[in-house]
């Protein structure tokens, strides 16, 4: 794997180049789907430094998300303001100040517990913005109108028809993505990640190299806590209607560390089980509109219990079909 | 403000019905926690497969008592069905995912060890549905067997006695076998040092499936006996799950002694909320776990 590194950058500039020109030929409806899979994998993309190096899994990024959506939700509905631009500020700021003042708390546990304090954390959001329903709507949730990006100056709504007929919002979740993934890459080879890798290794003899526990961890959880942030933006921009269960566990929060988990940590990995998640979300849900669930908790489960590498192990071990016994007889 | 007596009155009374389900569900979540190290998301159904079987025994027995004169035997035999509903609950889910919990999931890191036992509730819940079906059930017949009882004032209904001796009973039983029999000793030693236990011929295995077992029945006769107080509905166990959680955390992992005394504080601080402040009756007991976890990150009784 370490070979292909040269050449991710290369691979990654045509995947994007070829999800900007996916318009021109696709139908609509994979518009939709697409902006869906990008906004999921923006966010499993932030987890990766803090999940896939750090070793800390958070249930809680669906919390970010709903801060972010909801701060442009009550900006328009009760400020009445009509362009994206001064809201964009805020909107990453929430977050972001919110995930550093929360890591104080949540990262004085490890593994398990973290994992139930950052659910703890999401849980309180949920019941706040379903009790407090003057303000945001309780389960109707709130509508976003169709922004200006900046009245004014640049007169184009998120949701007006652009160059090869997708919104304008399907071309600023590419470029968002675009960067998370420039950004994601830089950090996974940094020595920032090393750091990381090492506290999850040992936290005591990393301690004593000199490297703090509560910044490293904090930091990572803030990035994945930023990535969230915009997620939620791109998702409240796209989809025109917000609610209370962005932030409920079995919400975002949890389909992300499927699909981190799915991806065996590695960048397109991730990218790869966000597209198929949502594809087999999707279609589960289509033929299956009962029991959607039975469905997608069965693939989870068989892929799961086969492979903890993730598809992409999954893959790997089908294409040497010889080493396939050792692979599975190795995961003890 | 003053407080009236009644309100009082009411809010103890609620607070310890809930106290009883709490204790129910959260020993038998930590016990599984303590000696499997398996923090079983799929608990929720446990309690829903005791609460679903609750309904159609109680629904079958209560057309067959119709005929049996004395209302002291029909209610006998209703607390008999409701509690081999939840043995039956527990036992079934023991029996299906035992063998995944006991010889897979405990060789496997905590992280996929949640995932797993998430999408195996994911697919229960859709069994569950598709056996009973999407539509909310309520359990008539079962609080007039049990008449009433007038505390300063105020009707409750005589079931909620009997759910809080069940519980109490159940609970102080399970205590008793843990620390006076042998195979319970096993038990706690295992939960305590597995290595060294297994080094001393203990052997292990067996102390998971009865770990296992016990908590899945615990939990099961928690959800039976829950039946009659609330709606039936696809995920309804999912709220005493989040909370149950919560106890755990507070109390400390796999320290099934504290649970009740914590229970009763969430289930006080809940009916207090719910009394005065309604729109923060499930915040409370989050920022709660919060602060435990922030300055007591093992628990309130966890020693290590």
């Amino acid at each position: 794997m370490l070979a292909l590194r040269k050449y991710d950058i290369y691979a990654y500039a045509v995947f994007i180049l070829l999800l900007l020109l996916l318009p021109i030929v696709a139908p609509r409806w994979i518009e939709f789907l697409v902006i869906i899979a990008l906004v999921y994998a923006i966010m499993v993309l932030g987890l990766i430094p803090l999940s896939g190096l750090g070793g800390l899994i958070t249930f809680g990024n669906g919390a970010f998300m709903a801060l972010s959506a909801y701060t442009i939700g009550l900006a328009t509905r009760h400020l009445g303001l009509d362009s994206l631009a001064p809201i964009l500020i805020p909107a990453l700021v929430t977050p972001v100040i919110t995930a550093l003042l929360i890591s104080l708390v949540v990262l004085r546990t490890r593994y398990v517990f973290f994992a139930l304090a950052t659910l703890a954390f999401t849980m309180l959001l949920y019941t706040l913005l379903l009790k407090l329903y003057f303000y945001t709507g309780g389960t109707d949730g709130l509508r976003i109108p169709n922004l200006f990006l900046l009245k004014g100056v640049l007169d184009l709504k998120v949701r007006d028809r652009v160059l090869g007929d997708a919104y304008t919002s399907y071309y600023l979740t590419v470029i968002v993505f675009a960067l998370v993934l420039f950004a994601t890459q830089r950090l996974v080879n940094s020595p920032f990640a090393l750091s990381l890798a090492t506290l999850r290794d040992n936290e005591r003899r990393a301690k004593m190299i000199g490297i703090n526990p509560l910044t490293t961890y904090s930091l990572a959880f803030t990035y994945s806590a930023l990535t969230a942030g915009l997620a939620g933006i791109l998702y409240a921009l796209s989809v025109g209607h917000i609610d209370p269960g962005l932030a409920y566990w079995t919400g975002p929060s949890a389909k992300i560390v499927f699909i981190v988990i799915l991806g065996g940590f590695s960048i397109s990995g991730c990218i790869l089980a966000s597209f198929l998640y949502i594809l087999a979300e999707t279609y589960a849900l289509k033929y299956l509109s009962y029991y959607w669930q039975f469905i997608m908790g069965s693939i989870l489960l068989i892929i799961l219990l086969a492979s903890p590498k993730g598809l992409l192990g999954l893959l790997e071990a089908f294409i040497k079909i010889r080493n396939l016994r050792a692979y599975f007889s190795l995961r003890r | 403000m003053v407080i009236e007596v009644k309100t009082l009155l009411t809010i103890i009374v609620n607070a310890l019905v809930y106290t009883a389900i709490l204790s129910l569900i959260a020993v038998g979540l930590n016990l599984i926690l303590g000696v499997l190290r398996i923090l079983n998301l799929a608990h929720g159904i446990v309690m829903a497969l005791g609460a679903y079987l609750a309904l159609s025994l109680t629904t079958l027995a209560l057309e067959r008592v119709g005929s049996i004169g004395s209302s002291l035997l029909q209610g006998a035999l209703i607390v008999i069905a409701l509690f081999l509903s939840g043995l039956l609950g527990g036992l079934l889910f023991a029996v299906i995912t035992g063998y995944l919990m006991v010889r897979k999931l405990i060789h496997y890191e905590a992280i996929y060890v949640l995932l797993i036992t998430y999408s195996i509730a994911l697919i229960m819940e859709d069994v569950i549905k598709f056996i009973w079906g999407p539509k909310g059930y309520v359990i008539y017949g079962i609080y007039p067997l049990f008449g009433t009882l007038e505390i300063a004032g105020i009707t409750y209904p005589g079931y909620y006695f009997i759910l809080l001796t069940t519980a109490f009973v159940v609970i102080a039983s399970t205590y008793i076998f843990i620390d006076y029999t042998s195979i319970g000793k096993i038990v706690k030693a295992v939960a305590s040092d597995r290595e060294t236990a297994i080094m001393l011929g203990v052997r292990a295995d067996m102390a998971y499936f009865i770990a296992f077992t016990i908590g899945c029945v615990l939990t099961g006769i928690g959800g039976a006996f829950t039946a009659p107080l609330l709606t039936l509905q696809p995920g309804f166990s999912l709220e005493f799950l989040l909370l149950a959680f919560i106890v755990v955390v507070i109390t400390g992992l796999g320290e099934i002694r504290g649970i009740p005394i914590v229970a009763l504080i969430i289930s006080l601080l809940r009916a207090i909320t719910i009394t005065y402040v309604p729109e923060l009756e499930m915040a409370i007991p989050f920022l709660l776990m919060m602060f435990v976890l922030a300055f007591r990150p093992q628990g309130l009784f966890g020693g290590r």
